[in-house]
């Protein structure tokens, strides 16, 4: 695979590792100072009213399929460990953790988790958590995972790991499943019940309550008492900084846009680094409706894909430029592709589809150009790769990040490395 | 052709001819004044579509001129398209979809004078594009443009104006359009019946009415004629309106003529059947069938031709009856006649015999016994044709099928008994002649007839009668002559008839007998005569089957 001016190698560090004094291969997990939390006054409210534009469904828990439940299931489910705002790795489930010599073999301590029926998380509970979704079948760098004991919990990868980030991928976070009940066991702050979460001990807010938005306008829900809202909306971002009572946070940069062309890419971004780097910054500037910059490595997207081997499909021309069909962002910056696109008029079109057709349509390498949003960090690594057909070629076009709007005192909470906030314990 | 074919072909003509006729004149008239009524149609329709085009680009224009005076009033612009101060960037590229949004348009760009897109609602990320063409062509069309234009998604055609406002000197452009959708074009269809169509292309064969207006293609190329507006019927009015004529009047021909078919063949049977009865009764009529009746309770021609028949057949039946009887009256007189006229042949040579015997008798009686015993033979031989003639009277006719005799025999019995009474009687007989075919009293008979009109022809005069006998083809010829005073051509053509006689005391019937007995035997007879020249009787009869000489 090419990738736009730079010949990959197969693995990238990650600025998160160089900066993860978690990762060494001691028992480590220690907590450390939490600067990535939130300023919030004193006088937290006894229920937070969060605005989501989706809606939450507990059949999905504790694995997140939309914006909406990656917010609320950070508030309920762990992962073993996270990645804080600054990339460092931080415990979650695990206290601690170290490897063998190899780097492969990964042994976690877990936390003494309070689970509702009195008893203790087990290793087995985590185990079972990722088996009941699959998730350790559809990630094939996870070789193994055993229980050394209750508490002891062993993870072989395939490749020797520099650190066990990829276990802070939020599809790993564990919820433990009970016979009859809706909702996984929690094991974060939070359990869910009914169309919210009640803390399971501990300070306020001792309540969350998910108002969807969907359908709607998200200053409509903010204006009607919202206590939070995650947005992108230029729009909505003006207005809450308009309002005194709202505090607007940026949130770190958390997704990259890829120009993903299999054949030959539909218009020339420069010469060299420098163009590329103006280019990147007019679209940034100019073209997408978000707070956006240009892209900067490192980038996590070239690890991901560098672990891919399977290229099945073979790259035939079209005239589209395609992009997930609910992403403003990616349908703008598919926009100034095929306006920027020396084809012409009668050239390039743009089209969004949908996550299944959009799938399809990379493994054949269909269409001429896509435009795919990529996390900035990706603890998996490989989670989120499609197939790709042999030869493409992969250009960074800008990141792009969301703005927290929370009302001021209304909650401790503290930001993820992805971007996303949960409340402070 | 029947008489039933020329009514039923004659029938269909008076009925179809006039029909097909009418069909033609009602159709030729329809579809004449629907053709001018569907060409006002179409030029009234194409006058309000024109007006309707000029209509809604003016509509556009003036929208296009509210948002080049917005934007020349506009300090942000003027930052940012003048001054170039870049805090107005963003709100300046959203300026263009909120502006085509509110102006109600499909196509909304905003250009420098060097044509490069400031901002665009149409596409918004083709900002930056130079587009230099599009203002000038645009320019050079006063009334607007069909222009092809795009979407980052498609592209986009859309009846377009252009405006211009100037800022601080410089001179800024507005392309504001109304895509040419299938929704504008339908809205430009005022009649129902109607349909306007939009190309760029050809227009396709058949368009009735074509509203034609300025095109800017993709290439920014601009012809004044390059699109059009058809009008046309989604279904052929006017075709279908001939179609509707030609169906109904192929509808009503078709039944007419079934009608007439259905009709012809009733009144033709009607007719026909009864004169055919008629015939086939007529037909079976004749003499002997005249018990056939014509019955006819129809009042018309035919039952008056059946009442005349019946008539005539009526007076034909006591016609038929009077003649039968006259008839059988005469059919007893002649065999009467016949009868009486056999029996005196019979009865002749025995009176002959007994004057004979009788002179003897008184001049010299010792002979008698002697002459009685010579002519014996010829009263037995008289004696024996009475009897024979009495047994086929008794038959009621001669039996002449299968019997045969010897012609030169019966010449001899015939001469010999002439030859005892009056003249003298030649033979000359042929010997070895073959029998013929029938009984020997038939050729007796025709003998004796034949021999004795010829004694009777000589009047007591001298003369002579000549029998002779031959072989003539299949069979043997008799013939009789005589020197006597002949036939004249008047008395030869009535000799054979039935009691036509030029002697007194004849019955008329000698020579009528002659000829039915020749006929009888299937013999022909001819004669040879002329007055004073005598007469010869020439009578050929078939050899009897089987027989050899």
């Amino acid at each position: 695979m090419h990738r736009s001016g730079v010949k990959s190698a197969p693995f990238l560090t990650l600025a998160i590792l160089a900066c993860a004094p978690a990762g060494s291969p001691a028992v480590s997990g220690a907590p450390e100072a939490d600067d990535c939390a939130l300023p919030a006054a004193a006088g937290n409210v006894d229920t937070l009213l969060i605005a989501v534009a989706d809606s939450i469904r507990p059949r999905r828990a504790p694995v997140p399929g939309n914006e909406a439940e990656r917010l609320a299931f950070r508030q309920a489910y762990e992962t073993l460990v996270r990645i804080d705002c600054n990339g460092r790795l931080r415990p979650g489930l695990a206290s601690g953790w170290r490897s063998d010599s190899s780097r492969t073999v990964w042994t976690f301590q877990l936390r003494d988790i309070r689970l509702d029926d009195g008893t203790s998380l087990t290793a087995r509970n985590v185990i079972e958590s990722w088996a009941r979704h699959g998730l350790a079948d559809r990630r094939p760098w996870l070789r193994e995972v055993t229980s050394a004991s209750d508490r002891m919990l062993v993870v072989t990868f395939t490749t020797p790991e520099p650190a066990p980030v990829a276990l802070a991928d939020p599809a790993l976070a564990v919820g433990v499943p009970r016979s009859g009940a809706v909702w996984p066991e929690p094991t974060g702050l939070f359990r869910f019940e009914g169309n919210g979460a009640v803390r399971r001990g501990g300070d306020a807010p001792r309540a969350l309550r998910f108002q969807s938005g969907s359908g709607r306008d998200l200053r409509d829900v903010i204006a009607g008492g919202a206590h939070l809202a995650i947005t992108s909306d230029p729009g909505v971002i003006t207005y809450a900084r308009g309002l005194s009572q709202f505090d607007v946070v940026p949130l770190p940069w958390s997704r990259t846009y890829l120009l993903v062309s299999p054949t030959a890419p539909p218009l020339d971004t420069g010469p060299d680094s420098a163009s590329r780097r103006r280019f990147r910054m007019a679209l940034a500037r100019d073209a997408v409706p978000v707070d956006a910059r240009a892209a900067e490595p490192p980038f996590a997207w070239e690890t991901a894909f560098a672990c891919r081997t399977d290229f099945p499909g073979t790259a035939r021309p079209s005239r589209r430029v395609v992009y997930p069909e609910s992403d403003a962002t990616a349908r703008a910056l598919a926009e100034r592709m095929v306006a920027l696109a020396p084809s012409g008029p009668a050239g390039l079109v743009v089209t969004g589809l949908p996550a299944e057709a959009l799938e399809k349509s990379l493994a054949d390498g269909a269409d001429a150009a896509y435009i795919l949003p990529f996390p900035l960090l990706d603890p998996a690594s490989c989670r989120t790769v499609p197939s790709l057909p042999a030869g493409t070629t992969i250009e960074p076009l800008v990141d792009t990040r969301q703005h927290l709007v929370l009302r001021r005192g209304a909650a401790r909470m503290t930001v993820d490395g992805d971007g996303i906030p949960r409340v402070a314990p | 052709m029947s008489f039933r074919a020329r009514l039923f072909a004659a029938f269909l003509t008076a009925v179809l001819i006039p029909l097909g006729l009418l069909g033609y004149g009602v159709r030729r008239t329809l579809g004449e004044r629907a053709t001018a009524q569907h060409s006002g149609r179409v030029s009234a329709l194409m006058d309000v579509l024109r007006g309707d085009l000029e209509s809604e680009s003016g509509a556009i224009g003036r929208r296009v001129a509210a948002i080049a005076a917005e934007l020349g009033r506009d300090s942000r612009f003027r930052l940012e398209a003048v001054d170039e101060a870049g805090t107005e960037r963003r709100w300046l590229l959203d300026y263009g979809t909120s502006a085509m949004q509110r102006a109600g348009l499909s196509l909304l760009q905003v250009q420098d004078s060097a044509g490069r897109i400031l901002t665009s609602g149409h596409f918004r990320n083709e900002f930056d594009r130079r587009d230099p063409a599009m203002i000038a062509a645009l320019a050079r069309a006063l009334r607007g443009a069909i222009v092809e234009s795009r979407t980052a998604e498609r592209p986009l055609v859309a009846l377009s104006r252009l405006d211009s406002f100037v800022v601080a000197g410089r001179r800024f452009f507005v392309t504001g359009g109304v895509e040419v959708d299938s929704g504008f074009v339908a809205a430009l269809a005022r009649d129902p019946a109607f349909k306007v169509t939009f190309g760029s292309e050809a227009p396709p064969a058949g368009v009735t009415g074509l509203v034609e207006y300025p095109r800017i293609d993709a290439a920014r190329r601009l012809a004044q004629r390059g699109a059009w507006f058809a009008i046309e019927e989604p279904v052929d009015v006017l075709a279908g309106l001939r179609r509707s004529i030609n169906r109904w009047l192929v509808t009503a021909l078709v039944t007419t003529l079934g009608l007439a078919v259905a009709l012809a063949l009733w009144l033709s049977s009607r007719v026909s059947r009864p004169l055919r009865d008629l015939a086939e009764r007529t037909a079976a009529v004749d003499l002997d069938r005249l018990d056939q009746d014509f019955p006819s309770d129809r009042s018309d021609e035919i039952g008056t031709l059946a009442a005349v028949l019946g008539d005539m057949t009526g007076r034909l039946r006591v016609s038929s009856t009077r003649l039968r009887e006259a008839e059988r009256r005469a059919a007893v007189g002649d065999m009467s006649r016949q009868i009486t006229h056999d029996i005196k042949n019979g009865i002749a040579p025995i009176r002959h015999v007994f004057r004979h015997l009788d002179q003897v008798a008184r001049d010299a009686p010792a002979e008698l016994p002697a002459v009685y015993g010579e002519r014996r033979a010829t009263i037995e031989s008289s004696v024996g044709y009475l009897e024979t003639l009495a047994r086929n009277y008794a038959r009621l006719s001669p039996a002449s099928g299968a019997a045969s005799c010897d012609v030169n025999t019966v010449v001899r019995d015939v001469v010999r008994d002439v030859a005892a009474g009056a003249g003298s009687v030649l033979t000359e007989l042929a010997p070895g002649l073959p029998p013929v075919r029938g009984e020997e009293l038939a050729v007796r008979r025709i003998l004796q007839n034949l021999v004795g009109n010829a004694i009777d022809s000589l009047d007591g005069k001298a003369g002579s009668v000549t029998v002779t006998t031959s072989r003539a083809g299949g069979g043997v010829l008799m013939s009789v002559a005589d020197t006597g005073r002949g036939m004249s051509r008047e008395e030869l053509d009535r000799a054979f008839d039935d009691f036509h006689t030029t002697k007194p005391g004849g019955t008329g019937l000698g020579l009528s007998v002659v000829r039915r007995l020749v006929a009888d035997l299937g013999g022909t007879l001819r004669v040879e005569t002329g007055p004073g020249e005598g007469s010869r009787f020439f009578v050929e009869l078939p050899q009897a089957p089987g027989a050899t000489v």
